[in-house]
């Protein structure tokens, strides 16, 4: 996902206004919520960006990763990736996976999100799903006018808590990617180099030739 | 004139023919094309996937960043606006065949409009005026009609592709003005339009080397999103089911 966006500050405002304890109805509190979770990360997005230079990529994952891990629901995420092989797993593997995955999203948007262009953000609706899922659908125009179409799938965590569960992009669902990307190296080459390979990436995007 | 004449009743015939063939045989397939993650011909389509991969390592992709270099943003738009304007009597045939009437005639006026003022389509004056561009083809009529995906394929050279989606390769040449032209025409106008889809994919492929573990598998599902997508036009289903983690088997996993 290539994400580069500016907030705009009446977006801002209003998630200000959002964020203020006395909460309107009861029924939007959920679509509240979820709205909030998708902006606040996106907010830190476009600050770790703005602050690119000076952070370099240990500053970004630094500041990013507390934020990015409150807002993903990393342990419903990393059971449905691994899909028909979570069974087979220990507890220990599943720590392991859940553990290494985490790691791995927070560095890639920390290796991503390095300049700032002048993009913006823009939430265009919050739609409630059958089934009790939150879509919140936004958009990420970039300086030239290009659009990126950027829907998260929000729903409650274990906690309570609403999550993001899956970001599409244009059309395309990350958690069905790497789903498919992820089982095909446990089929062909087992759960181990799995790992391995993960690890292998998070070390790639801290090298220094990576900004 | 006559041997033309031949060869478009001979098409027309052969993709109705094909068409109804194709579609009795996808109908009794699942009619969702994510529902079997399954891939039938993995073996054969991870060598052509191979295979393309080194074409494209080693001359494709260093050709289209050579192209991105020496060619101004301005002119490489105008090339992608050529081509798309030459494909888009395609789009027109499968919004009828699709039943979308008022879009046929908008891409119409499209068509016309980019041709004519957008000085044979190197030009898009009609999205201004609302006449905004449409994406139909073949394997999305198929789709709409309720095919499944039959069965993923790669194919040499034209790479990620379905049973359902083949045919609009043949039929959508048959569609283009270029088809008509001569060889010495129609062979480095199709290169140069090769070349120039390469271009504005190097984006993509670079985010899939990047973030990709087993590449092959990473296209092959950003390429069924990607036909869903453009089946339910923009707006696909939104649901999320697990596989069933207990029984081991080749689940069904529908994720948007």
């Amino acid at each position: 996902m290539m994400f580069k966006k500016f907030l705009s500050s009446s977006l801002l405002f209003l998630a200000a206004v959002w964020f203020a304890p006395s909460s309107p109805a009861a029924a939007e509190q959920p679509q509240n919520e979820a709205k909030q979770v998708v902006e606040k990360l996106h907010e830190a997005l476009i600050d770790v960006m703005k602050h690119s230079g000076q952070l370099g990529y240990q500053g970004r994952l630094d500041n990013l990763t507390p934020v990015v891990q409150g807002s993903f629901d990393f342990p419903a995420i990393a059971k449905i990736i691994v899909g028909r092989y979570w069974g087979g797993l220990s507890d220990q593997d599943h720590q392991t996976f859940l553990d290494t995955f985490t790691r791995l999203s927070t560095a890639t948007y920390a290796s991503r999100f390095d300049s700032y262009g002048g993009e913006s953000f823009r939430t265009l609706s919050v739609e409630p799903q059958p089934g009790g899922d939150i879509l919140v659908k936004t958009e990420l125009v970039q300086s030239d006018g290009t659009v990126v179409k950027l829907d998260y799938i929000v729903r409650p965590s274990d906690n309570g808590q609403w999550r993001i569960l899956n970001v599409i992009a244009d059309g395309v669902s990350d958690l069905s990617l790497k789903h498919a990307d992820y089982t095909a190296v446990i089929k062909n080459e087992g759960y181990p180099a799995l790992i391995a390979r993960l690890n292998d990436k998070i070390s790639k995007y801290a090298q220094p030739a990576g900004k | 004139m006559s041997v033309m004449t031949l060869d478009k009743q001979a098409a027309r015939t052969g993709v109705g023919a094909g068409g109804l063939l194709i579609v009795a045989f996808l109908a009794g397939c699942n009619t969702d094309p994510t529902t079997n993650s399954g891939d039938d011909f993995e073996g054969m389509n991870r060598a052509f996937y191979n295979f393309n991969d080194g074409l494209d390592r080693h001359i494709i992709k260093p050709v289209a960043e050579e192209y991105v270099k020496v060619t101004p943003q301005i002119i490489r738009t105008g090339v992608t606006h050529f081509f798309d304007n030459m494909g888009y009597p395609n789009v027109i045939a499968n919004d009828i065949l699709q039943g979308k009437l008022k879009q046929a005639w908008d891409d119409t006026g499209r068509f016309i409009t980019n041709s004519t003022i957008g000085i044979g389509g190197l030009f898009d004056p009609a999205s201004g005026s609302g006449l905004i561009k449409h994406d139909e083809d073949l394997g999305q009529t198929f789709g709409k009609w309720g095919a499944g995906e039959g069965a993923y394929l790669v194919l040499p050279l034209a790479g990620p592709n379905s049973v359902r989606d083949a045919p609009d390769l043949f039929t959508s040449a048959l569609l283009s003005p270029l088809y008509y032209a001569s060889f010495a025409v129609t062979f480095p106008v199709g290169a140069l339009n090769a070349i120039n889809t390469r271009a504005n994919l190097l984006d993509a492929t670079r985010i899939r080397d990047e973030a990709a573990l087993d590449p092959y598998s990473f296209t092959r599902e950003a390429y069924r999103q990607n036909r869903i997508y453009k089946i339910y036009d923009g707006n696909p289903p939104v649901k999320v089911e697990e596989e069933n983690l207990d029984q081991g088997e080749t689940g069904v996993l529908h994720v948007y």
